[in-house]
């Protein structure tokens, strides 16, 4: 029987991002003619002040189709290095899906991983993947059977309605991670998460409660950045690289500005041609900052995941 | 290992639908406006498909149903409960149906209404009726790894139209709540095991044929009867629930179950309605009004998702 | 140094108006999440920051801001709570 231990890794990933990518102008029109709004005024401070230009939209895949494509060249590397997948975790933002249906039936059924413990959870909004890592940190320290997890996350906007919050664009994608007990890759130090229930009604809320979000969104920002570093006891010349959610490039201009700390401490440089990938967004910024160069080895790293009303916040070392 | 003890309560819909109002509620028009007929369309599936009246007679059928916003249920049973009052560190909210708002976020909606601070929230869904136990694992996770004393885990299920309430010959799904406390020193009973097989048909649920659905269940039974053996080696099974699926599940378990020695409790009260996550605990509910277990007897609750697998939860009558 | 309430609200004001805001009809009812308070998120993170340092403590996000009405008065009994649990 093994040790648990507090340590756990991001070992390897694999993002799906569809190939198709819409321009911010002609996401606006299909939702002005479904019935929506999204004015001239409105598209210049998407894309000035936010950053975004394009965004990928899956058309031809379901939401299962997608999972496939972000699992199957991962465990299929897995596979090859003989690495165990003891348990499944998935997490979405959105809970609008067909719950009596198995999302990765064809992953299980490929790669013989039926029996697999599975956990499907949320309600974190696009900051559920910071919630994910701590779920996973607990079951690696209690369960002495588990040595690598599964973490998956896939979600679509089936409507262009849901594509556009106000101050954010989503894009479509999954991705898939694997999670390895002890010091590897991306070893994991440290997970914080914070909600307010206060929002409960998201974007749907009442429009005190939104401006209440929009009044309180930096502070809590901050606060969880704050809280991580000083848990770990270190400052913010100490971590390389901010690694942030796609939410729009204007949250991560002010808050340098507020910190005091230079704009390229926050990794902002997919925003413009992904857009916001829901609780993806993390691994794929993940990805392309190694690829970039802009981590190095032994890189001390911040993830910050944000949703309306809810806050993730993790310590990495590469 | 520190020991983990629950209190259970459970609590069917308050009003019920009858089968003609059921089928009604199908002939209003969804609109492309309607996010849960995005779902439909996103699958190229029209809401009239499925098996909506198999089963179901206009006349005599009625069905537990919430009506409204169910998280007022929710939290007015809760806070009757005095749940309220109590300092909770976790919030497990655990859910098979997706309900009538699909922007709110009714585990953060209860925990504000309830005036639950410094309280994490969070959900279990995209797994059928296993959620509940799911939901378990992970609250039992929590307490073995971080410094958690209260819990309150709640299973709810609300089935809104355009999805339906058939499915082959399963039964009915009705609408139901239970909610469990969770302390490390007191409560009704004790968490002994709660874990998880999963299994499912290569075929995507929305192709099934009435076939593949008895397939799916034979599956289940198969499944449900190995992790019970399983469990068994390890610590005795006095009592057993089963979740009611359909008649056929419930019958052949009960068969399987019986050659090792072992029998089903079997609800009365709404003996033919499926009220999914929450289904075991209200018959533990009924079982418990009409049995005294005795302090120390075991009574094993077996959830199961047609396609996802069974689990199950191992629970200890405390003294 | 242990203060009371009226005197932590004072403090409390005395950085408002530091920070240009004008605390004239200011009371412990006023309502932070009312939508005419006066103050955008850039504010009012740095009133927050602000009142960090001048009472030398952490603001728990949730705890400070998560009433069910968080008003002025709400935020000054948890910073007086803070400053009470220092002194112990």
């Amino acid at each position: 029987m093994r040790t648990p231990t507090d340590d756990f890794s991001i070992h390897d990933l694999s993002v799906y991002v569809p190939p198709r990518r819409v321009s911010v102008e002609r996401l606006a029109a299909e939702i002005v003619q479904h019935g929506g709004v999204f004015s001239g005024e409105e598209i210049r401070r998407f894309k000035t002040d936010y950053r975004f230009s394009h965004v990928p939209v899956e058309r031809e895949r379901s939401l299962p189709e997608m999972l496939r494509e972000a699992c199957h060249p991962l465990v299929e590397r897995l596979r090859r290095q003989s690495l165990p997948i003891d348990r499944i975790l998935m997490v979405r933002t959105s809970e609008l899906s067909w719950h009596d249906e198995n999302m990765l039936r064809e992953v299980l059924h490929t790669y013989g991983l039926q029996e697999r413990p599975f956990h499907a959870i949320g309600q974190h909004n696009c900051a559920s993947v910071h919630l994910a890592l701590r779920m996973a940190r607990n079951l690696f320290r209690t369960d002495p059977y588990t040595s690598g997890i599964l973490l998956v996350s896939a979600d679509k906007a089936i409507h262009p309605f849901f594509r556009r919050l106000p101050d954010s664009l989503l894009g479509d994608c999954a991705s898939a991670c694997y999670l390895i007990r002890g010091r590897k890759l991306h070893r994991t130090l440290l997970i914080e998460n914070v909600v307010d229930p206060t929002f409960y009604d998201g974007i749907s809320g009442k429009a005190e409660d939104w401006k209440w979000f929009q009044t309180t969104y930096f502070f809590a920002l901050r606060q969880i950045i704050m809280t991580t570093l000083r848990k770990a006891s270190l400052a913010f010349d100490d971590v390389r690289l901010l690694i942030g959610s796609n939410v729009n490039y204007r949250t991560w201009q002010v808050l340098a500005e507020m910190l005091r700390l230079r704009p390229d401490k926050f990794y902002t440089e997919t925003i413009a041609e992904a857009g916001h990938l829901y609780c993806s967004d993390i691994l794929y910024n993940l990805q392309a900052a190694v690829a970039d160069g802009r981590l190095r080895k032994g890189d001390l790293y911040l993830t910050v995941s944000v949703g309306i009303g809810s806050y993730g916040c993790a310590l990495h070392q590469f | 290992m520190s020991k983990l003890f629950l209190s259970v309560f459970a609590a069917v819909a308050p009003t019920t639908l009858s089968g003609s109002d059921y089928l009604s509620s199908f002939s209003e028009g969804y609109g492309a406006a309607n996010p849960l007929f995005c779902l439909f369309a996103d699958r190229q599936l029209s809401f009239q498909q499925g098996d909506l009246a198999a089963g179901l007679s206009e006349e005599r059928d009625h069905i537990p149903a919430f009506r409204g916003d169910f998280t007022d249920d929710a939290v007015r049973f809760l806070a009757e409960h005095g749940h309220g009052k109590r300092k909770i560190d976790l919030l497990c909210y655990c859910h098979e149906t997706v309900g009538g708002n699909a922007g709110m976020l009714p585990a953060w909606k209860i925990q504000k209404r309830l005036g639950l601070v410094n309280c994490l929230p969070f959900s279990v869904g995209q797994q059928g009726s296993l959620a509940s136990v799911s939901g378990v694992e992970l609250v039992q996770s929590f307490f073995r790894a971080e410094p958690v004393q209260h819990a309150l885990l709640l299973t709810i299920d609300h089935v809104v139209s355009p999805f339906s309430r058939k499915r082959f010959c399963g039964f009915a799904k009705g609408d139901a709540a239970a909610w469990i406390h969770f302390t490390r020193d007191e409560g009704t009973y004790q968490l002994l095991y709660a874990g998880q097989r999963g299994c499912c048909l290569p075929v995507s649920m929305h192709q099934w044929t009435a076939d593949d659905y008895e397939r799916a269940e034979r599956m289940l039974i198969d499944k449900a009867l190995l992790l019970l053996c399983e469990i068994r080696k390890q610590q005795r099974i006095d009592w057993t629930i089963a979740q009611c699926v359909s008649r056929s599940f419930l019958a052949g378990l009960e068969r399987a179950w019986r050659n090792c020695d072992q029998k089903l409790f079997q609800r009365t009260r709404w003996a033919n309605i499926n009220f999914l996550g929450s289904d075991p605990f209200v018959t533990l509910q009924e079982m418990d009004s009409q049995i005294t277990v005795q302090a120390g007897e075991t009574i094993a609750l077996v959830f199961v998702s047609p396609d996802h697998g069974v689990g199950v939860l191992l629970l200890q009558k405390n003294n | 140094m242990k203060r009371n309430r009226q005197e932590v609200f004072m403090e409390i004001l005395t950085v408002f108006n530091e920070n240009n805001v004008n605390t004239d009809a200011l009371s412990f009812d006023v309502r932070l999440d009312a939508p005419d308070f006066p103050i955008d998120s850039v504010l009012f993170m740095k009133l927050l920051v602000d009142l960090e340092n001048r009472f030398q403590i952490e603001l728990n996000y949730p705890e400070a801001l998560g009433a069910e009405k968080p008003t002025l008065g709400s935020l000054t009994d948890y910073i007086e709570g803070c400053l009470a649990r220092k002194t112990q």
